[in-house]
């Protein structure tokens, strides 16, 4: 999975639903790394809602009415987990090469 | 948009917006909202957090990322639901599939439209590379543009760009303070290489110490000329260096023996180093060895200079921020003092002017070039407008196709969208073939243009040239190939099969024929000013020289030193010296024995040649008259004026007994100074290099050209050569008739008299001829081959436009033919329309031609710029062209068949 695609995920899995929010949490994730401009952010969005990891949420607010919510699905959630494994094991392969460098 | 934000972050966001329309619709559909929102606010956070640069990088880095997600989002987007939302770039390649194939099944309109596409891009850049070379980019010296000459100017005798007195240079040098240096340079000094192999001229130009290192100069090998020089220190060019000493460095402090005077090489100029100088310095570009000329330089206390030798040319760079005015005003002050503190001198009436060095290098070709580039634009304006005919006629019997894909729901933008790519594939490779021709164009441009065309050398092809032309050809063809498509897509329906296109061809036609006829306008302008230009050469060529030009040969040989010291007894001036009287006539001798030699003589300047010489006179008995005469003065050998035929009028030739008191004068002098009066026997005082002295009028020969083709001499002197200690002699050698004088020959003859004399720039006198007239037959050639293409060009949209408005009047033609018209008459109808608008092209070409003719004023020759004859001529050559032109369509639209033009309905 592309790693914009994770860290978006592990954005909007945070609690961060909208774009402004998302693109703060991936920026701050990635140590400022990562920015997410707006074609490219939208266009991870409509890439990730099509792919099935995301879908438009419920507005909570009054003032949310007027922008796009998103949330997890049970596939995005399954994927943010599947990319933490990941991560986990190449740590775990990390750290024992290091320890034995 | 919140009403809130600032002037800067809103124009970010309309641009952001803007550029966003290149996204696929659904893509817009979705996000553009929340995507322009969060522009909105990192764009307003960062103009008030950090201002306006924070606010331009958030909105470039935007605009990047757009760019680059755009080939994602337009993958995702391969089904588009409207052709209106479609894919730009699936669109563009669509459309150039279509545009390549339409191309292909027509290729007469794409090789027709592509090569004149390609004339036009490769004419204009030629010349443009040309005349950017030489007539617009900046000398390349470091601060070129603060570099100027200065001249003396004489307007009594009508001498605009004078040389000085070394004298002069000094007051420069010591009364104005508006230069940072001031330099200069003598006269071109041909001098004899003796000591490595044969005997051999080398030219030689003295300059002052200064001049190398204010153009910017550095030596690759050794140092510059400096104070502890004197003459015999040289720097050599590096094609010299490389030539002779094979580019090696021990040539510094080698010894090479000029004119027997040993010269140390201290340094080598840079091989790209030329010295762009204007050509009336007669100093060209490239010149093997550089001195210091020490009279000159030495400070001049000693006072030894000849107050009336004017042969040093003076540059000075002026310093940053002074304006030439200045310099200007300075120099008028260092005239009047001249004229007045230094009374003695000839600068009595001279005036001093400074003029920036490129535009007096550039200002002798100017009017050639912008003429030629004149030609050019002219010959481009026919392209375009031809290139646009063509797009129209295929526009027009498009129109079908197009009303067809609008009414299957192609949208207007697509339809205009195809015929833009479907002209710019044909302006591209127009382009592409017209760079190739502008290589070939300049090339060819090079080896016909004259010699001494300043910075030809600098010459290298302008790709911004091919861009634009093929740009403004490109622009105007699709403003006119739009037309049609903009009609038909226009009202939808109006124009599908069936309807009336074919019959109403009136709007379209009459801009068609505004475009034909302003091509043959232009068509005119450009063979008339050919064909003033080809009268010009004809002119001049035709023109008496009062000589004859034919079989004669001319060449240079030194006169040796010892020569000309003789035996060291000093003489009055005027007395000639016997071992060079000896000489000369030895040299006359053996060149007359040589087999296939008519006659032969001495001469200097050559006639025709680079140089010339001028002398002031008066009748010895009113010496007053001096000032404001001046003659051409020439050195001649007995026998000059039967070998160049120039008739002897009354008295005789000089003979070789004649001292330099005996004087030969032209009819116009003799006229002038004692009209209806005998001229012989009469005493003259002229103001030789010596210093003026009296001679007697011993003969009166006929006028001649033999300074400049185009303009009969100064009333002329002729005066023993060996009176004068001059060492660059030329000689002339006439054949016998049907006999050719082998150089050879020459060489060998001069050989057995003296092993150590050079012969130089050997050719023949039509040669030097030819040279006078490069520049009309250089502008010539160019505008004469610019007229035949334009009238072909200007031909071929002639016959388009009434090709396809004949072919759209079938049914109209059908129906005059069944109701009883003669086909003559419908060939007679036709005809008269193709000679109607050629008419009128010419009408207004005529007027064209007029100012054109203006600009070539100063190269034409004995024709004046609105010659009747030649307007006729043209004319009647575009005419003719035209009416061949016509003549297809006429006689295929009165062979059509009246049943089956109107069944095809």
């Amino acid at each position: 999975m592309k790693r914009t695609w994770y860290l978006i995920l592990l954005a909007v899995g945070g609690g961060a639903t909208h774009g402004r929010a998302i693109r703060d949490r991936v920026a701050e994730l990635s140590d400022g790394e990562v920015q997410l401009w707006p074609t490219s952010l939208y266009g991870a969005l409509r890439e990730l809602l099509a792919a099935g990891y995301l879908q438009e949420a419920a507005p909570d607010t009054e003032e949310d009415a007027r922008r796009r919510g998103y949330e997890l699905t049970p596939t995005g959630r399954e994927a943010v987990h599947e990319g933490t494994r990941r991560i986990e094991a190449l740590a775990a392969r990390a750290r024992e090469i290091t320890d034995a460098v | 948009m919140r009403s809130d934000l600032s002037a800067p972050v809103r124009f970010a966001i309309a641009t952001y917006r803007f550029a966003g329309r290149v996204l696929p619709a659904r893509f817009r559909k979705d996000f553009a909202v929340p995507a322009c929102d969060l522009f909105e606010e990192l764009a307003d956070e960062a103009y008030r957090d950090h201002g306006v640069v924070a606010l331009l990088q958030v909105w470039a880095r935007c605009l990047l990322d757009l760019v680059r997600r755009l080939p994602a989002e337009l993958r995702n987007d391969r089904f588009p639901t409207h052709p209106r939302g479609s894919n730009l770039m699936e669109d563009f390649l669509t459309d150039l599939r279509d545009a390549a194939r339409g191309l292909v099944q027509r290729p007469a309109f794409a090789i027709v439209v592509i090569a004149t596409i390609a004339a036009a891009v490769g004419a204009n850049a030629a010349v443009f590379s040309v005349v950017d070379a030489v007539l617009l980019r900046a000398l390349p010296y470091p601060g070129a543009e603060r570099v100027v000459m200065i001249f003396n100017q004489y307007p009594t005798l009508d001498v605009r760009r004078g040389a000085q007195n070394p004298r002069d240079f000094m007051n420069y040098r010591e009364m104005t303070d508006a230069f940072e240096t001031i330099e200069a340079a003598g006269s071109l000094f041909p001098k004899t290489l003796t000591g490595r192999g044969a005997p051999e001229r080398i030219d030689t130009v003295g300059i002052s110490r200064g001049l190398l290192p204010m153009l910017g100069v550095e030596p690759v090998i050794g140092r510059h000329l400096s104070e502890s020089d004197d003459h015999t220190s040289i720097l050599i060019s590096h094609a010299f260096w490389r030539d002779r000493f094979a580019g090696a460095a021990s040539a510094l402090g080698e010894k090479l023996i000029l004119n027997e005077t040993e010269h140390i090489i201290v340094g080598v100029l840079p091989p790209d180093f030329r010295l762009r100088l204007p050509g009336s310095t007669r100093i060209p570009a490239s010149v093997p060895v550089w001195n210091i000329w020490p009279e000159a330089w030495n400070g001049g206390a000693n006072g030894k200079w000849d107050a009336t030798a004017h042969w040093v040319k003076t540059l000075g760079r002026l310093r940053p921020g002074v304006d030439l005015s200045v310099a200007q005003a300075q120099l008028d002050a260092v005239a009047e003092y001249q004229r007045t503190d230094q009374p003695k001198r000839a600068e009595r009436d001279a005036t001093i002017e400074a003029v920036p060095l490129h535009s007096e290098v550039v200002g002798e070709v100017r009017p050639m070039l912008v003429a030629v580039q004149g030609g050019v634009v002219a010959l481009l304006l026919i392209a375009a407008l031809n290139v646009g005919n063509l797009m129209f006629v295929r526009g027009g019997s498009r129109r079908n196709e197009l009303a067809v894909r609008a009414a299957c729901g192609g949208s207007r933008t697509r339809l205009v969208r195809l015929l833009l790519v479907e002209a710019a594939v044909l302006a591209g490779i127009g382009a592409a073939c017209g760079l190739g021709l502008a290589l070939i164009g300049t090339r060819a441009l090079l080896l016909a243009a004259p010699t001494t065309m300043p910075m030809i050398d600098n010459v290298a092809i302008d790709l911004r040239a091919v861009a634009f032309t093929a740009a403004l050809t490109l622009g105007l063809a699709l403003f006119v190939g739009l037309i049609p498509a903009v009609r038909s897509t226009g009202r939808s329906g109006a124009a599908l099969p069936g309807s009336d296109a074919r019959t109403h061809t009136g709007g379209l036609g009459r801009l068609r024929t505004t475009l034909v006829v302003a091509e043959i306008a232009l068509s005119l302008v450009l063979l008339v000013g050919g064909g003033l230009l080809v009268r010009s050469v004809w002119n001049l060529l035709d023109e008496d020289t009062g000589y004859v030009t034919d079989r004669v040969l001319t060449f240079t040989a030194a006169t040796p030193r010892e020569v000309r010291q003789g035996d060291g007894v000093q003489r009055a001036t005027w007395q000639s010296n016997p071992s060079m009287q000896a000489y000369y006539a030895e040299l006359d001798r053996v060149f007359e024995e040589l087999p296939g030699v008519e006659s032969a003589a001495s001469v200097f300047p050559t006639p025709l040649g680079d140089e010339s010489s001028g002398s002031t006179f008066a009748p010895e008995e009113s010496p007053e008259l001096m000032e404001g005469s001046l003659a051409a003065s020439l050195l001649v050998t007995p026998g000059y004026f039967d070998t160049m035929q120039i008739p002897i009028l009354r008295g005789r030739d000089l003979t070789w007994e004649d001292d330099g008191d005996k004087l030969v004068v032209s009819e116009s002098l003799a006229n002038a100074l004692w009209p209806e009066q005998e001229a012989l026997g009469r005493r003259l005082t002229v103001g030789w290099w010596s210093g003026p002295e009296p001679g007697e009028i011993v003969g009166v020969v006929a006028d001649t050209r033999a300074i400049q083709l185009t303009e009969p001499d100064p009333p002329t002197i002729y005066r023993a050569a060996a009176a004068y200690s001059y060492s660059p002699q030329t000689w002339v050698v006439r054949g016998r008739d049907g006999a050719a004088v082998d150089p050879a020959a020459l060489r060998s003859a001069v050989n057995a008299v003296r092993s150590d004399v050079p012969l130089a720039d050997v050719r023949p006198l039509s040669e030097l001829i030819g040279a006078q007239m490069t520049k009309t037959r250089f502008t010539m050639r160019v505008i004469a081959v610019f007229g035949g293409i334009g009238l072909l060009v200007a031909a071929v949209g002639l016959y388009g436009v009434l090709a396809t408005v004949t072919a759209q009047r079938n049914r109209e033609i059908g129906i005059r033919l069944a109701i009883g018209a003669a086909p003559r008459g419908i060939l007679r109808m036709v005809l008269w329309q193709g000679a109607w608008i050629a008419a009128a092209g010419l009408l207004i070409g005529a007027g064209g031609a007029l100012a054109a003719g203006r600009v070539l004023e100063g190269i034409l020759y004995g024709v004046p710029a609105a010659d009747v004859w030649t307007f006729a001529l043209c004319a009647g050559i575009l005419f003719a062209v035209g009416l061949l032109a016509t003549v297809v369509p006429a006689r295929r639209a009165a062979r059509v068949d009246p049943v089956s033009s109107l069944r095809a309905e």
